[in-house]
């Protein structure tokens, strides 16, 4: 387990220098960086060249990525150009604050999602079954800026249940998690009843059935345990999402995350900081899916036999 | 004349096509899907009759009027009807969600091809670069992007396109590998076929359901991501009234005037939703072990 999580681990050291290069060059070659625009417009050449030599802009591309990286490795992502405040120190200031949303929203989605899901396959066929189709097919197709500013005028505006602002505390954090975990959930439940019907007809079922199992058992520990894969797939993917921050959520709500981050620094072409933020937001993602890949094992004894076999060889039946 | 009408009734049989048409048509869902987007089509040639200097006709004496049966979805900040606006706006989702799905169909399809039929290091190669792509939250790629290029309708088409290349390679990839050692294909390679005639005259033809299957499914997405570039403003700009723009234009009177967010955002829901159900109708009409 440890040996394949490392090799895992270093695998992601070549995706991670290639999405920097890609996003740093991609960065780097936009025309009117802010370098350009601190020159002056009465600059004498020697002027516009002393301040290029100071920013290495006439230096090969190549070396100001060497130059980022080696920084980057040691945890300095450089200054922004806008603010002059340490990039690495605002990214990981506003990280907590995606971390709670996302951790919030996903909790709310899988506590919707599950049973909804298990209700659908359960009844398959049925009104039920179709309501809740319509339903996920609704919820996959809303925008989910638009329905955090339904929510919004709803739930803030008119009801005043909830602030609008993010002074509010916990009060702040159900709507943009409400939101985000709404748009989560469609693709969830379909995944959960899809995955459930594939399990629901099974033999160990049927057997669980007739030894007495309780019914509430049958479903929830026998069929969900081995349904709980894709299941996982879904809501892993939509984890590692919102970690990365919901730009758009984040914006509508105005809540601090890194998505927001990003996206201000991008509109405000901020180069340095949205390549940061991007690179940054880059490996909180794969480390995310690496995440997920690992929690399989943990669901399923069969993944993990596959880690722990290659310590010790097991004796295989020959069919 | 009365003789082939006789025969062709006796060996009356459903071509592929049709069979797949029929199973469609069988599905409400998808029927339902086929005549909302038939609708936004109606829309979209009714709008080409809209004069552009109407869609942005500002009238200051007109300003947040509520919908009325004269204004049906009432009138912005500036006094410019937001039904005109939103019917002229059906362009821009509909071809950017067209036109990127169908970058990245072309772009996917035919990488993917060649990975999976040659194997080796040509598919180690396209798949590592396909998981550095996949490694980048498409939304993030998308700004990106679109920040590099600038915001226009082409633009959003490229960006929106590019992020969803690698379903593509993938799904054709892995459609190729299952059929490429099919004696037809090895039937081809004997009679001297080049590589990529096989690969397109002989193999997509047969791997191409899931590719359908996954292109509706990803104009839905292709329409949500760019509404959402442009909701945050990166995408199409505001005097051009796109769905994204016109809700996020919206979003500083949602106060008084929720009804500037809720239309437009209704249209992109909508449209997705036809999509969506008719992708779900192509897969169960294209894969006929899938339907559950």
């Amino acid at each position: 387990m440890i040996r394949y999580i490392i090799k895992r681990l270093l695998y992601l050291i070549p995706v991670i220098l290639c999405v920097s290069f890609i996003i740093f060059a991609l960065m780097d070659l936009t025309p009117g960086t802010v370098v350009d625009s601190m020159i002056p417009s009465d600059a004498t050449p020697e002027l516009i060249a002393a301040i290029r030599a100071q920013y290495d802009m006439d230096k090969p591309m190549i070396y100001r990525y060497g130059k980022y990286m080696l920084n980057f490795i040691q945890g300095d992502l450089g200054r922004s150009d806008l603010s002059g405040e340490s990039i690495m120190k605002m990214y990981l200031t506003r990280l907590p604050n995606t971390i709670v949303l996302a951790l919030t929203s996903i909790v709310i989605a899988a506590l919707m999602a599950i049973p909804m899901g298990i209700r659908a396959a359960r009844h398959a066929g049925t009104l039920t079954d179709t309501m809740t189709t319509v339903v996920t097919l609704i919820g996959m197709s809303m925008p989910a800026f638009w329905l955090g500013l339904m929510l919004l005028f709803a739930f803030s505006y008119k009801l005043g249940w909830f602030p609008a602002s993010v002074n509010g505390g916990f009060k702040s954090l159900i709507l943009p998690a409400f939101c985000n975990g709404l748009s989560m959930m469609a693709g969830t439940t379909r995944q959960t009843r899809s995955a459930m019907l594939e399990v629901l007809n099974s033999d160990y079922l049927r057997t669980a059935r007739a030894k007495g199992v309780p019914e509430r058992r049958v479903i929830w520990k026998h069929a969900l345990g081995n349904a709980m894969i894709p299941i996982l797939t879904t809501l892993g993917g939509n984890l590692s999402h919102a970690m990365a921050g919901s730009v758009v959520i984040e914006s509508v709500f105005a809540w601090p995350g890194v998505g927001r981050l990003t996206a201000e620094a991008i509109m405000s072409r901020d180069t340095k900081m949205a390549c940061g933020c991007v690179i940054m937001t880059t490996i909180l993602y794969v480390v995310m899916i690496l995440l997920v890949d690992l929690a399989y094992a943990f669901v399923d004894p069969r993944i993990k036999a596959r880690y722990i076999r290659s310590k010790k060889p097991r004796k295989q039946v020959e069919a | 004349m009365s003789r082939n009408t006789l025969t062709s009734r006796r060996y009356k049989r459903r071509s592929p096509v049709r069979d797949f048409f029929h199973r469609l048509t069988r599905n409400k869902g998808a029927c339902v899907g086929l005549v909302i987007i038939g609708i936004l089509i109606v829309i979209l040639i009714f709008s080409f009759f809209i004069d552009y200097k109407d869609v942005t006709k500002q009238d200051l004496s007109n300003r947040f009027l509520k919908p009325s049966w004269e204004h049906p979805f009432g009138t912005d900040d500036t006094g410019r009807d937001l039904f005109l606006r939103t019917l002229y706006g059906t362009r821009y989702s509909l071809s950017i969600g067209f036109g990127a799905t169908f970058l990245a169909a072309l772009l996917g399809v035919i990488i993917g091809s060649f990975a999976g039929y040659y194997g080796g290091w040509v598919d180690d190669v396209i798949m590592r670069l396909t998981d550095i792509l996949a490694s980048i939250p498409a939304m993030l790629l998308g700004m990106v992007i679109v920040s590099i290029l600038g915001g226009s309708v082409r633009n959003l088409i490229i960006a929106v396109g590019i992020c969803s290349v690698q379903y593509y390679i993938r799904i054709t990839r892995a459609s190729i590998m299952a059929i490429r050692g099919q004696e037809y294909v090895e039937a081809a390679k004997v009679i001297g076929m080049s590589d990529t005639k096989i690969i397109f005259t002989q193999i997509l033809p047969n791997a191409f359901s899931p590719i359908i299957v996954t292109f509706s499914a990803t104009i839905g997405i292709a329409i949500l991501v760019s509404a959402s570039l442009s909701f945050i403003g990166l995408g199409v700009s505001v005097p051009m009234p796109e769905w994204g723009a016109l809700v996020s234009s919206g979003r500083n009177v949602l106060r008084t005037a929720p009804y500037l967010s809720a239309f437009p955002g209704l249209f992109i829901m909508i449209t997705v939703l036809a999509f969506n159900i008719i992708g779900d109708g192509l897969r169960d009409a294209l894969d006929p072990k899938m339907k559950r």
